[in-house]
């Protein structure tokens, strides 16, 4: 009785989600989430590596990439379990046609505004309620135009299709990243 | 007393044994034989001599050191090994010098060949138990990194209030590298961080629960709580943990205790505020090349203030680390070691030890030693550095020295009289490759009286050498390199061979 009652529990909550985001969805979503991490953080690699040159070995230095890499792979994750989270407490046919280009578009302007609030804060300078007004604000305006313009929305999701090969790229070098970790720690 | 109150009484007696025990700190078991005397080695992160009052410094900083020094050596012209922690630590453990030990950089370790040639594979025999500890992560590393001669590691997080490292919590194994990964994906003081989210996301989570921290101990602590690192603690919870760990460590035991303040940030405890805000000025002085400060001389003299009052806080601490000793007959039977990594400055327009300059301040640290039943205070006015402490508490310890020590035994330990010629090093050089030649350095060489730095390759600052006679000139204002050619091209002379021969296997690791 418990089996049917699980087993039913976990169709149902399989159900559910798939009734939201599909598989595709969930891998444009990832894309999106792992694309600008990656990048701010392999950027950011090539400028430490210089200075771990100074006293790192290459074995070291492999370790080092290795554990920004993971680094980076954990925070997409949390991103993107954030995002999906977000699409699961809507209701279902609210955004159903546009969420997918909305999250990616969203995902962009709060990566923007992260970088932004980091600079600030860098730089001494305290506009960070205003950041995050102006953050809210092109958030929803984005919610606005991608729900009007359905063209708007094809368009993200096609340029969308072609940076999921990336996210594959990044998965690969994370999971050998997390391998390079565990052993390191072991 | 009738048998029933008899028997109550009686029935309680059992509850009292723990009670008992705990009252005696030192299980008479761990007493030592005094042939392998216990090794204690304090250290307080960058605590320049010039600030200490036993050195002559006109506020009173450290009036229980002065206690501490009654029955101890105290070192008047004792140097650090560089100008920050890695390189000045790391020639503690190795007794070598930066060019030989290579832990050059922030973060960095020492080269392999001194994983196995330091303080603690040393005192790999005759059962010390070998412990180290520090509340900076640089430290951290480099303990790390000696962590098979060591019995107990212990990690910053074992003592802080808060510890907001994933490093020495969830990569103990790992902790240098990852601590290095995790500082630049989470906390780059200063620049931007590799983190997109995680860094404002975790920095402002932070700055919540410290705000909620500090209102809690805002108290005592009205300018801060101490920390650094994202690291934070209390001067008062280390002490008294070393003082309960003191007896449990079997002895004989090696203890290397690294304790951060009085490093910035200076937050001192409440009833050392505004202590030392008198109408006393240091010496002025022209502001120089590699000046870090941008406000004025009276913002620094300010930083002064802040700083001086902290080391008000060390010493009151280190005072209730003393008495303890003293009360429990520790000083029978350890040698206990009182020093600094590095020095801290105020003048010139630089600020703290973040500097290529290797000015008195910066590099001056104390140094006292108390053997077992030394009851008087002996001052040692001959120049010493910190690569002579390795080989002196080998000495001290009836071991031999190794060949590879750049130091040697202090006075009044030695049986050999110090060479008045005998030069001692600084260096510099946190921009230089670990495994290439000093291109990039500044190196201090003081010899006698004198004391010659040597800046290398620094744009606008390169090939540049500075003289000055320290007995006549104590403040460094005098810049005799052109005026007194004859010393200044024996000194220049034999530094030069110094750093050619230091050079040498670097330059064949790159010619091949």
């Amino acid at each position: 009785m418990n089996v049917t009652f699980v087993s039913k529990a976990k169709y149902e909550i399989v159900g559910f989600i798939r009734d939201r985001l599909s598989k595709d969805d969930f891998v444009y979503i990832f894309s999106a989430c792992a694309l600008p991490i990656h990048i701010w953080g392999i950027l950011n690699l090539f400028i430490d590596i210089p200075s771990w040159l100074y006293y790192y070995d290459f074995i070291e230095l492999i370790g080092g990439v290795a554990y920004t890499l993971v680094f980076s792979l954990v925070e997409t994750l949390f991103v993107f379990i954030g995002v999906v989270t977000l699409r699961l407490l809507l209701p279902k046919r609210w955004a159903a046609d546009w969420f997918v280009s909305f999250s990616i578009l969203m995902v962009l302007e709060l990566t923007i505004t992260a970088l932004l609030f980091q600079y600030f804060t860098v730089q001494g300078l305290y506009y960070k309620t205003e950041l995050l007004l102006a953050s809210v604000v092109s958030i929803g305006l984005t919610a606005f135009l991608i729900s009007k313009f359905d063209r708007l929305n094809h368009y993200v999701r096609s340029i969308a299709r072609y940076f999921t090969i990336l996210a594959y790229v990044y998965i690969f070098f994370d999971v050998v990243g997390l391998l390079i970790v565990i052993m390191r720690n072991l | 007393m009738n048998r029933r109150n008899f028997l109550k009484v009686a029935s309680l007696l059992p509850f009292t044994a723990p009670w008992v025990a705990s009252s005696n700190p030192i299980p008479q078991t761990y007493r030592t034989n005094p042939d392998t005397p216990n090794v204690l080695i304090v250290v307080f992160d960058a605590l320049s001599a010039l600030n200490v009052s036993i050195y002559g410094y006109h506020r009173e900083t450290m009036p229980n050191l002065a206690r501490f020094a009654e029955r101890a050596s105290v070192y008047h012209n004792h140097c650090s090994g560089g100008n920050f922690t890695t390189p000045g630590t790391s020639s503690i453990f190795t007794g070598t010098y930066p060019w030989t030990h290579r832990a050059l950089n922030l973060g960095a370790t020492t080269t392999t060949t001194y994983a196995s040639r330091n303080i603690f594979s040393e005192f790999g025999q005759n059962n010390y138990t070998r412990i180290g500890f520090s509340h900076n992560l640089w430290v951290t590393i480099l303990l790390d990194s000696f962590q098979e001669h060591l019995e107990e590691f212990i990690l910053p997080s074992e003592i802080a209030i808060l510890d907001y490292h994933l490093s020495d919590n969830i990569f103990k194994s790992d902790i240098g590298l990852a601590f290095e990964a995790e500082y630049r994906f989470l906390n780059k003081p200063g620049k931007m961080s590799n983190s997109v989210f995680s860094s404002p996301i975790l920095g402002s989570i932070k700055m919540f629960v410290n705000k909620m921290l500090e209102k809690k101990y805002i108290q005592d602590f009205p300018r801060g709580l101490p920390g650094f690192h994202d690291i934070v603690y209390t001067l008062e919870d280390t002490i008294d943990w070393i003082i309960d760990k003191l007896g449990n460590w079997p002895q004989p035991f090696l203890s290397y205790l690294h304790m951060m303040p009085p490093h910035d940030p200076y937050h001192t405890r409440k009833e050392f505020v505004n202590r030392f805000w008198d109408d006393w000025q240091p010496t002025g002085k022209p502001d120089h090349f590699f000046a870090n400060y941008y406000g004025s001389q009276d913002e620094l003299n300010a930083q002064r203030v802040f700083y001086d009052e902290y080391i008000l806080y060390v010493d009151s601490e280190f005072g209730r680390l003393h008495d303890f000793l003293q009360d429990n007959a520790y000083y029978e039977n350890t040698i206990v070691v009182f020093t600094s990594d590095h020095g801290e400055m105020f003048e010139r327009k630089i600020w703290n030890h973040n500097t290529p300059t290797l000015y008195e301040p910066i590099i001056r640290v104390p140094l006292l030693i108390s053997i077992p039943n030394e009851t008087s205070r002996q001052d040692i006015y001959a120049p010493t550095s910190c690569v002579d402490l390795l080989p002196t508490l080998l000495h001290l310890t009836g071991r031999s020295i190794p060949e590879w020590c750049e130091g040697q035994v202090l006075p009044p330990y030695s049986q050999r009289e110090a060479r008045p010629d005998r030069s001692l090093f600084v260096v510099e050089a946190k921009e230089n490759a670990k495994t290439q030649p000093l291109q990039k350095a500044t190196i201090a060489m003081i010899n006698g009286d004198y004391k010659l730095i040597y800046y290398r390759g620094y744009d606008g600052y390169d090939n540049v050498f500075e003289l000055f006679n320290l007995r006549h000139d104590p403040e460094e204002l005098d810049d005799i390199f052109e005026t007194r050619t004859e010393v200044a091209s024996e000194l220049k002379k034999e530094l030069l061979a110094k750093i050619e021969e230091k050079d040498k296997p670097f330059l064949d690791t790159e010619g091949a």
